[in-house]
């Protein structure tokens, strides 16, 4: 009998005999609400849900704010007559207020503050212009520059910071030169490392979020305003500034909150860049303490890291939520008036054009030189090779490794990578549904609202401060979960969790379309609930499942900051090797497997804008 | 007074250990060597961790010889003993025999604490030098400081402390030491001979030196520091942008004198700083020893036993700078000096009590200055 029935044949009995006077009251409500509670699909669903968040994210989360404050097996060597495991306040006062405080975390949290707002700041302007010029005017090519204008966000993060060393590195830290200082361009250690660039690299890559909010809200936006502005006898900039700014400022914060969260946990690019010249930011000084083996360091860094980006959002929550009424627009347009841009449409065409040709084709086009390049730095024919593709082993030569197509690692790397995207992907797919259906169908409960706000949660927290915290609680076997350290399950169980977010935003506003009728239905015709799900949900929602199916496969195939942590040598990913690669020295294997890894990427993501004709915008989270 | 406690704690540890070692001594001398052999056959694969890409060649050998599989890493210091703790604490399935060359994690702590175990194979027993059995060392590298051939004719640098001095400021490379035990190691040394880094600061610049530190080897360490040393995080990147050729005015490197094996295949012009004062770097040991939950223990031994034979050291005594600690196993021929006893002359050779002495202090002195 469906679970439904049950409850009004409960309440039936209820209103007809009060209390049949066998059961105390109370015990019979009791017995009724948990019946309810097992009967009931939706809501013994999101028990088990809560119970996952509790254990996946929670969890976690304690655990982090425990092990920075217990001793590591390492610092018996530094805290006298210390027991591994006793509560210490070693590592609080070490980061906070010692001698090293300065090194370790002040100068650090200044960078990132400073890296973070300059680098929204140009990411923004960069974002807003593109965007005002591809919706906005009349200028040709529109549709290949508003798809190429997406395409830096695809590719892995790092990818335009390898690029920017391979042009830009000077002498300064050594190795080979790059192609600048080849060509006999000398050049100054601000443009080769440290801020300016990291500052560039990231913009480059973070600026499609404003493009995609901004360029939506200016597609929504109605001329009219425009029009009636005029109509009032204003100016072309009165116009610009008090009426289009003005309604998309909401769409503008949006994204200044999207990037400057993404901000303050990058690490890919401060690592590649900053590095060198120590110029470190929290999340690679996070690693580094990690690296050089001081754990409890590192996770309370990871806890401030966490703490000012929870800060972050809850202020600009306050700002969003103000503001939000400001942007209720009804109708639209029939047609929008574009701007005539006249004697500057051709000039303008061919700067944008040339901006997006210099932040996606040539910086993938040095990367593909490099590895040609037997001797580092020499940029001659005679000096090309196909070894780091193809070659065979050679003494000498990167260790004696052989080319990466031909290296077991490489291939392996893919595997697993594959591995993870397919794991990741489907237990997402599947906890997104589960999430959306569970959200949707008891919308107005208090259950269903800490549900909706607890998958939020990973969302808050920097990709490599995930990782830590993933580090810490899995490290050790505790009570009877043993330790998932260096096991490949520990991987999927972090990127599926980081994923949360978008499985359940994808998966709830699935299901916020699905009409209750078509359950209804079901229901009337007899079907279970196991049945109703099998048959009618989730075949209705195949579109929905496979958007949040397809993002982590593709986030987790370029994610770096999280699973570096994670990784162990037999669970190797293609973006941990590139990393590890880099690290070595060998930057031709490091260039070519991002490339190898962009040319799966892209086709990743053009086959899902195939199958479910769906737009970039909905990858803002990856 | 803190100092005295720890150290002696770590005079404590290292009582325990040498205990612990002599009680596997006499257990390995009881062992019977072909049982070891069929049983790490039935095994039938080991894991390996180590800081150097040549265990594939290794590995190779090893497998091609007994059928055995080596999966094998590499890995710095901190990563391996971070793994190897780890997994002990874990219980899960991890490195069975691990080469790893901070002297102060593996014996003030992986030994201690029972992560891993000395073992010293009863087919060398007679064989290596007692001095190198505790916990046994595997061969011995020169790290040495190295110049650009092309740029200067000869060493541009005559003293250690030359490295401080403005000239050098941002052009001297090395690993990051917080990576490299070793490195930390390296001024552990130098603080233990501040007497001798004091004589040579007044022989070399013609006055006394000014301490705003303990003494003359931290004096150095931090000038070192103050110098802006460029760090990389492994050999290659220093030996690679020490010896690139058409530079105008080359950097000078701490790097690991094997990287000369990549002379020609990369075209660069590098040598050594002979006749540097008061050394030209120093010697190091790789220590080789099992994980005391070893999966595969029988594999682990003939594993280690392997690599201290001719055959099994070949893929690095191919080159020169590669000292095996087996004395059946003659220098390079190619060897400047002859032999590691030569070059223990004219490098500092690291000493584990010395490294333990100062190590957790030196990583925050370093740190602080560094930065």
């Amino acid at each position: 009998m469906p679970a439904e029935k049950g409850g009004i044949q409960q309440m039936k009995n209820q209103i007809e005999q009060p209390n049949p006077g066998r059961v105390p009251l109370f015990l019979e409500r009791t017995w009724n609400r948990s019946r309810r509670v097992i009967t009931n699909p939706p809501m013994l669903l999101s028990i088990l849900l809560l119970g996952v968040f509790v254990y996946l994210v929670i969890v976690p989360l304690i655990s982090l704010v425990h092990s920075s404050i217990t001793l590591h097996s390492r610092d018996t060597l530094r805290v006298l007559g210390g027991r591994v495991g006793e509560l210490t306040s070693f590592y609080l006062q070490r980061v906070f207020a010692s001698n090293i405080s300065e090194v370790l975390f002040y100068r650090p949290l200044l960078n990132t503050i400073l890296i973070s707002f300059s680098m929204s700041a140009l990411a923004i302007s960069l974002g807003c212009v593109l965007a005002w010029i591809v919706v906005r005017t009349d200028i040709p090519f529109k549709k290949l520059f508003s798809s190429a204008a997406v395409v830096p966000f695809i590719l892995p993060s790092w990818t335009i910071s390898l690029a920017w060393m391979t042009i830009f590195k000077n002498r300064t830290v050594g190795g080979s030169a790059g192609i600048l200082e080849y060509f006999g361009v000398q050049l100054p250690d601000w443009i080769s490392y440290g801020p300016v660039p990291i500052v560039i690299c990231m913009a480059l890559h973070y600026y499609p979020f404003t493009y995609l909010l901004v360029g939506s809200a200016l597609r929504d936006f109605d001329t009219r305003l425009e029009e009636a502005a005029l109509v009032l006898g204003a100016n072309r900039s009165v116009i610009l500034r008090r009426v289009v700014l003005a309604v998309v400022a909401p769409a503008i914060l949006s994204s200044f909150i999207l990037t400057i969260s993404r901000g303050i946990g990058s690490f890919s690019t401060p690592v590649f860049l900053g590095n060198p010249i120590n110029y470190r930011v929290l999340s690679t000084r996070m690693f580094a303490s990690l690296q050089t083996g001081s754990p409890g360091d590192a996770y309370v860094i990871a806890m401030v890291m966490i703490l000012l980006a929870v800060l972050l959002i809850f202020l600009s929550n306050k700002v969003l939520g103000k503001r939000r009424s400001f942007v209720t627009i009804t109708g639209k347009a029939p047609k929008p008036q574009l701007v005539k841009l006249g004697k500057l449409r051709i000039p303008v065409a061919i700067a944008v054009g040339l901006f997006l040709f210099s932040v996606i084709v040539v910086p993938l086009f040095v990367l593909a030189a490099d590895t040609f390049m037997r001797v580092p730095g020499v940029y001659s024919l005679d000096n090309f090779t196909l070894h780091y593709w193809i070659g065979e082993s050679t003494p000498g030569l990167v260790d004696g490794r052989p080319g990466i197509l031909r290296d077991a690692t490489t291939w392996k790397a893919l595997g697993n990578s594959v591995k993870l995207g397919l794991s990741a992907s489907v237990l997402c797919g599947f906890f997104g549904i589960l999430i959306g259906y569970t959200v949707v169908r008891m919308r107005g409960t208090r259950i269903a609202s800490i549900l909706d706000q607890l998958s939020f949660v990973p969302y808050l927290i920097p990709s490599i401060a995930f990782g830590a915290i993933y580090l810490s609680l899995f490290a050790v076997r505790r009570g009877p979960i043993p330790s998932l350290y260096g096991s490949f399950l520990l991987i999927i169980l972090a990127t599926t969790a980081k994923n949360f977010p978008f499985a359940a935003k994808a998966g709830s506003s699935a299901m916020m379309q699905l009409g209750h009728e078509v359950e209804e239905a079901g229901i009337i015709a007899g079907a279970g609930w196991f049945t109703r799900m099998r048959r009618l949900i989730l075949p209705l929602q195949r579109s929905g499942l496979l958007g949040a199916v397809m993002l982590p496969f593709i986030s987790a195939m370029r994610e770096l900051s999280m699973v570096v942590i994670l990784t162990t040598p037999g669970t190797e990913l293609l973006t941990t090797l590139t990393f590890r690669y880099s690290d070595y020295g060998f930057y031709h294997m490091s260039n070519a497997v991002v490339l190898l890894l962009v040319v799966i990427i892209v086709v990743m993501q053009y086959i899902m804008q195939k199958i479910t004709g769906s737009d970039l915008s909905e990858g803002l989270g990856g | 007074m803190l100092k005295a406690i720890r150290r002696g704690t770590f005079i404590g540890l290292t009582v325990m250990l040498l205990v612990m070692a002599v009680g596997f001594g006499i257990q390995a001398a009881e062992e019977d060597w072909d049982a070891i052999i069929a049983a790490a056959k039935q095994e039938g694969s080991l894991v390996v961790y180590n800081p150097s890409s040549r265990m594939g060649i290794a590995a190779g050998d090893f497998e091609e010889k007994y059928g055995i599989a080596v999966e094998w890493s590499k890995m710095n210091d901190v990563e391996i003993s971070d793994r190897v703790a780890r997994e002990h604490e874990a219980g899960v399935r991890g490195a069975d025999v691990v080469i790893m060359e901070d002297a102060a994690i593996l014996m003030a702590q992986l030994l201690p604490q029972g992560y891993v175990v000395n073992y010293v194979p009863p087919t060398h027993k007679d064989l290596i030098p007692v001095e190198y059995q505790n916990p046994l060392v595997h061969q011995h590298q020169p790290r040495i400081i190295g110049y650009n051939t092309e740029a200067y004719a000869e060493p541009p640098i005559e003293n250690l402390w030359d490295l401080t001095t403005p000239a050098w400021r941002g052009k001297f490379m090395m690993r990051d030491p917080q990576l490299t035990s070793t490195n930390l190691a390296w001024f552990a040394e130098i603080i233990e001979h501040a007497d001798l880094m004091e004589a040579e600061y007044e022989r070399h610049f013609g006055e006394p030196i000014k301490l705003t530190t303990p003494n003359a080897g931290w004096e150095f360490v931090k000038l070192l520091a103050n110098n802006h040393p460029i760090m990389f995080s492994s050999d290659t990147d220093v030996s690679d942008a020490v010896g690139a050729r058409g530079q105008t005015d080359p950097p000078i490197g701490l790097y690991v004198i094997g990287k000369h094996r990549e002379i020609e295949a990369k075209n660069l012009a590098l040598e050594a700083a002979y006749g540097l004062e008061p050394k030209m770097g120093y010697l190091y040991p790789a220590f080789l020893v099992m994980t005391e939950n070893s999966q595969s223990p029988n594999a682990a031994k003939l594993f280690i036993s392997f690599l201290l034979t001719e055959e099994g050291m070949s893929a690095w005594a191919q080159d020169m700078g590669n000292f095996s600690t087996n004395p059946a196993i003659p220098a390079h021929v190619d060897d400047p000096l002859g032999g590691t006893a030569a070059w223990a002359e004219v490098t500092f050779p690291l000493n584990a009590e010395t490294t333990i002495k100062y190590y957790a202090d030196l990583f925050d002195f370093w740190l602080l200055h560094a930065n």
